[in-house]
C-alpha cells in the first residue's frame, strides 16, 4: 500500500462512518428471523409421520388379505363395454378421443382375449407410424391430427373394408390394418360397441408418440399441472424474462411487474442484459 | 474461533438465525455506506439497503459459496442499484460517461481547531469529487474501499471484465487524489 493510497483512505474515512438506523437493523433482522422459523420442524413430526405410515401400511395389507377371495371371484367388467359410444353416434371431440380410447382399451382387454396375440403386430405398426410421424415435416400439425385420425377411424371402420385403404397416408393404412379386430374378438354382448374401441386401442397404445403426448394433458389436467410446475419458467431465467417481455407486449403490466419482482426475488444476482431489460422494465 | 462469512451464510440457510445476525453486523456498515454514497438521498439509500438485505434473505436457500460472500453480497447490491438507476433513466452502458450533479454542500465548520476544519474541508472536497464521479467509477471505488473487493471481484460483482474494473478503479482513485490535493 502506497502513501498516496493511505492518504486517500484517511481522507475517505473522514467522510464519516454512517451506519443504518437502529430501526432499520431491527426490521431487517426481524424479517431474517421470520424466514428461518418455517424451516424448523417440530420434534413430534417425525415419530408421528412414521406411526402414520405404519398404521396405513398395516391397514392396507390387512384389508388386502381380507378382500383377496372377493378379488379372485370378481368378473372382469364387461358392463363397462356398453357405456362406450356406439359407432353410429357422432364422434367425440378430437382432443378427448385418446383418453376415451385408453379407457376403452383397459376395460376391453380382459374380454377380447385373442387381441393379446396381436400386440406385437400392433407394436410394429405403431413403430412404423411413429417413424413416419417423426419424418413428417409439419411437426406442429401432427399432434392435432392424431386424435383426429382416431375419430376418423372410429367413423370409417364400421362402414366397409374399403375404408381401410381410404386414408391418404401410408401410416394411417398401417395402423388401420393392424388394429382391425378379428371378427371373433368382440364379445357377444356388445359386438358393435366393443369393436370401435378395440380399433382405437392402438392409438392409445402409442405411449411415446407425439399424438399421445399432446393428448394426455387434456385427459389428465393434474398431470399436466405437475409437468408444468416441473418445467416452470423459474428453471430458465431467459425463458422467464421472455415471458415477462411477452406480458409487457400484451399490455399486462401489473402481471409483468409482479413477475419481474418475483424474478428479482428469486434471482437477485442474475444480470439482466440491457436489451432484455428494455423489454421487461417497469412502465 | 470466528466463523467465515460463507460458513455463517450456510448456517443461516440451514436455519440458524443467530448466524445471520453475526453476518449482518459484519457487513451492515460498509454496505450501508456503499449504498448511501451511490445514491443521492438517505431515504432512497435506506430503502435500497433494506431491499438488498431482503434479497439476501430470500436467496439464502440457494446460496452456494462459489466465491467470497462479500462478492456475492455486493453483486446483489450492484444489481439492485442498476435496477434503481435504470428506473431513474440512467443507462448502464453510459455509466462511465455519466456525470452526476454536485453534492450537497457540507455543513459549515464550527469553531474548532484548525486541523479539524482542514480535515473537514478535505472531506468535503472528497465527497464532492466522489459524487461527481461517473457511476461505474464511483461504484468501483466504493466496492474497493467499502466492500474491500479486489479488481477481479469488482469485475465479478458488476459483470464486467477485470481490465475494465481495474481501469475504472484507477480513474476514480486518480480523480479523488486530485480532489484531496494528493498529486
Amino acid at each position: 500500500m502506497t502513501d498516496h493510497d493511505d492518504k486517500l483512505k484517511r481522507a475517505y474515512r473522514g467522510l464519516g462512518n454512517e451506519e443504518p438506523p437502529a430501526a432499520l437493523d431491527a426490521a431487517i433482522l426481524a424479517r431474517a428471523r421470520e424466514r428461518v422459523v418455517p424451516r424448523r420442524r417440530p420434534s413430534w413430526m417425525v415419530p408421528v409421520s412414521i406411526a402414520a405410515v405404519l398404521v396405513l401400511g398395516i391397514g392396507v395389507s390387512l384389508r388386502m388379505k381380507l378382500e383377496q377371495p372377493g378379488i379372485e371371484t370378481s368378473v372382469p367388467a364387461p358392463a363397462a363395454v356398453p357405456e362406450r359410444p356406439a359407432p353410429a353416434t357422432p364422434p367425440a371431440p378430437a382432443t378427448t378421443a385418446p383418453a376415451a380410447s385408453e379407457v376403452a382399451r383397459d376395460s376391453a382387454a380382459p374380454v377380447a382375449a385373442p387381441e393379446l396375440k396381436r400386440v406385437p403386430q400392433k407394436v410394429d405398426a405403431l413403430r412404423q407410424k411413429e417413424r413416419f410421424d417423426e419424418a413428417r415435416p409439419q411437426s406442429n400439425v401432427a399432434p392435432a391430427q392424431a386424435p383426429l385420425e382416431a375419430a376418423q377411424s372410429r367413423e370409417e371402420k364400421p362402414a366397409s373394408a374399403d375404408a381401410i385403404s381410404a386414408p391418404s397416408s401410408k401410416a394411417q393404412t398401417n395402423t388401420s390394418v393392424a388394429v382391425e379386430p378379428p371378427p371373433a374378438a368382440a364379445s357377444p354382448p356388445a359386438p358393435a360397441a366393443g369393436a370401435p374401441s378395440l380399433r382405437l386401442a392402438p392409438q392409445s397404445m402409442q405411449a411415446p408418440s407425439r399424438a399421445k403426448r399432446e393428448a394426455e394433458p387434456d385427459a389428465a389436467p393434474g398431470a399436466r399441472d405437475l409437468r408444468k410446475s416441473l418445467v416452470t419458467p423459474e428453471a430458465d431465467p431467459v425463458r422467464e424474462l421472455e415471458r415477462i417481455a411477452q406480458l409487457r407486449a400484451e399490455g399486462r403490466h401489473a402481471e409483468a411487474d409482479r413477475a419481474l419482482e418475483e424474478f428479482r426475488r428469486l434471482r437477485p444476482d442474475y444480470r439482466i442484459p440491457e436489451a432484455v431489460w428494455e423489454r421487461v422494465k417497469p412502465r | 474461533m470466528p466463523e467465515s462469512d460463507e460458513q455463517l451464510m450456510l448456517a443461516y440457510a440451514g436455519g440458524n438465525a443467530a448466524a445471520f445476525e453475526a453476518l449482518y453486523s459484519r457487513h451492515k456498515g460498509p454496505l450501508f455506506r456503499f449504498v448511501l454514497r451511490s445514491v443521492k438521498g438517505r431515504g432512497e439509500a435506506e430503502e435500497l439497503y433494506q431491499d438488498i438485505w431482503m434479497r439476501v434473505v430470500e436467496a439464502a436457500g440457494r446460496y452456494a459459496p462459489q466465491a467470497r460472500f462479500t462478492t456475492w453480497l455486493y453483486t446483489i447490491a450492484h444489481h439492485r442499484l442498476v435496477d434503481h438507476w435504470r428506473a431513474k433513466g440512467l443507462a448502464v452502458v453510459s455509466l462511465d460517461d455519466e456525470e452526476t450533479g454536485a453534492p450537497e454542500p457540507e455543513a459549515a465548520p464550527s469553531a474548532e481547531p484548525h486541523r479539524i476544519v482542514e480535515a473537514q474541508q478535505t472531506a468535503g472536497r472528497l465527497a464532492a469529487a466522489l459524487a461527481a464521479l461517473p457511476l461505474a467509477q464511483r461504484e468501483a471505488f466504493l466496492l474497493h474501499y467499502e466492500g474491500d473487493l479486489t479488481a477481479a471481484e469488482i469485475a465479478a460483482a458488476t459483470g464486467t471484465n477485470a481490465e475494465a474494473a481495474k481501469s475504472r478503479l484507477r480513474y476514480a482513485i486518480n480523480k479523488l487524489r486530485e480532489a484531496v490535493g494528493d498529486d
